[in-house]
């Protein structure tokens, strides 16, 4: 949609009806859309052009949303997390989920992507241990577990994680292992490539803004991380744990698995890719990547380990920059 | 005697201030009840609150029933509940009016006030289509039928 000019905005606003909405200002218009949850607001976003612009000015700036549920019913976690994070304005552009190592991935997966839509790439790891925002306290929480241990603790719970990141475009490519009759064979370079076609399609320029990855701990992907790290420019943030066992949802995944034929293969990781998208907005600023490295959350929880600390940092501090993740921070105190 | 020394004070008197509405009524609200306000806080705050305050942009109708909502919400020993069940009472009104206190708590900066009655309203908007939307609110400012595909789109997530 072409670039509105306010003054426009007005007399569209006028809309010819004598009373209601028609006639009100876009004060009241945005403190009653502001609070809607996220499918409303969607729907809000459809009503007039009027209500389009007012939308698209409460949700201008990325954002994160993410909440955790520790409830044994995997069902009732599931609803708790995603009501969670859906209950203001968010446009899911990605989900990063986490559960607990009882936690059925497909069955979560499947409603999730239910919940925010087909279209939305999607990674869900289990990790022995997880780290987030309780939907029912507010307070930070952390489930400590080993992978090796019996603690029914340990094993539930779930963490979901949705991000809006207007001016990127972001989908999920898979590291392909082929199982071929005499030997096993990861297939790197066609991994490396899809991104780079990926980010080429999006945003005209063969690096990405930034790649989250996921892998399979049972393969050998250090070495696909080294060549992934060879072939892309320092300015390309990347990030990953190669230790948890995940499944995605990708927009485009039959095109990446086409390619290799009617073969035998397993994923042995995926790559959260954002690019630039190079239809937008003009005006609208850059999302920029920020790698920080952490030893520990300070104050939550008496020991944390690493595969967990890399998951958060991916998350939380990684794709936004310094004042978004500021605002985001505030937002959640209020 | 103790009791004789207070007796002998008159009462603290109330401090009050004087709002005026755009169709010129005066309002006289305890300054107690006007801190819920922000704007009036500060104005109370920089001693501009002398004087009557007029406020051009709500009419007599709706200040009084914003003066009347601050009264309440100032009020002490009312519990949440018989609280809750007033605050539903006040907001059951013709939207046009919702949309009134809206403005006016967006003016006066009385953030209960503002949520209340925004909430109402998007109350009455949860779970609709934009279509219902529209006929709802007898809202005629359309998209042409590219930019409503584009915007569909856009938000394609929420209608599966």
């Amino acid at each position: 949609m072409a670039d509105s000019p306010m003054g426009k905005l007005h007399s569209a606003g006028g809309g010819g009806s004598s009373s209601g909405f028609g006639s009100v200002g876009e004060d009241v218009l945005e403190s009653i859309l502001r609070r809607l949850p996220a499918a409303t607001f969607a729907s809000a976003a459809c009503v007039s052009r009027s209500w389009h612009w007012v939308c698209k000015r409460i949700l201008s700036r990325p954002k994160l949303a993410s909440a955790l549920s520790l409830n044994p019913c995997a069902q009732i976690a599931l609803q708790e997390v995603v009501d969670k994070v859906l209950s203001e304005p968010i446009c899911p552009h990605f989900a990063i989920i986490n559960v607990g190592n009882n936690m059925n991935m497909t069955d979560a997966l499947e409603y999730i992507g239910r919940k925010l839509g087909t279209g939305t790439p999607m990674v869900i790891s289990a990790d022995s241990g997880i780290i987030g925002v309780d939907v029912i306290t507010n307070q930070v929480k952390e489930v400590e577990g080993d992978i090796d241990s019996d603690s029914n603790n340990a094993e539930q719970g779930i963490i979901l994680t949705v991000g809006f990141v207007p001016g990127l475009k972001v989908d999920v490519v898979p590291l392909l292992h082929l199982e071929e009759v005499n030997e096993d064979r990861l297939m790197v370079d066609k991994f490396i490539m899809d991104i780079t076609e990926y980010s080429v399609a999006v945003s005209g320029c063969s690096t990405p803004v930034g790649v989250i990855m996921f892998g399979d701990g049972a393969a050998e992907i250090k070495s696909a991380a080294e060549k992934l790290d060879y072939a892309m420019p320092l300015e390309a943030a990347i990030v990953g744990d190669e230790k948890g066992n995940f499944e995605y949802r990708s927009a485009n995944d039959s095109r990446y698995i086409s390619a290799i034929g009617p073969q035998n293969y397993t994923t042995s990781a995926v790559a959260l890719v954002f690019a630039k998208d190079r239809h937008k907005c003009p005006g609208l600023g850059d999302i920029k990547f920020h790698v920080a490295v952490s030893d520990g959350l300070s104050t939550i929880g008496p020991r944390h380990r690493q595969h967990l600390l890399k998951l958060v940092i991916a998350v939380h501090c990684l794709l936004l920059d310094e004042k978004v993740r500021r605002k985001f921070l505030t937002a959640k105190e209020f | 005697m103790s009791s004789s020394s207070s007796s002998s004070l008159p009462p603290c008197p109330k401090k009050m201030i004087t709002l005026k509405s755009s169709d010129g009524e005066t309002f006289q609200i305890e300054e107690t009840a006007a801190l819920q306000s922000k704007t009036l806080e500060n104005m109370i705050d920089e001693n501009c609150a002398s004087t009557p305050i007029p406020l051009r942009s709500i009419n007599g109708k709706i200040l009084a029933k914003v003066v009347e909502f601050c009264n309440k919400h100032a009020e002490v020993g009312v519990d949440a509940e018989s609280l809750h069940a007033w605050d539903a009472e006040f907001v059951n009104v013709e939207y046009t009016t919702l949309f009134d206190y809206i403005l006016a708590a967006n003016f006066l900066e009385i953030p209960t006030l503002l949520d209340l009655a925004s909430g109402v309203v998007g109350d009455m908007i949860k779970g609709k289509t934009p279509d219902e939307i529209r006929k709802m609110f007898n809202i005629n400012d359309a998209f042409s039928p590219e930019e409503e595909e584009e915007v569909r789109r856009a938000n394609q997530w929420a209608f599966e």
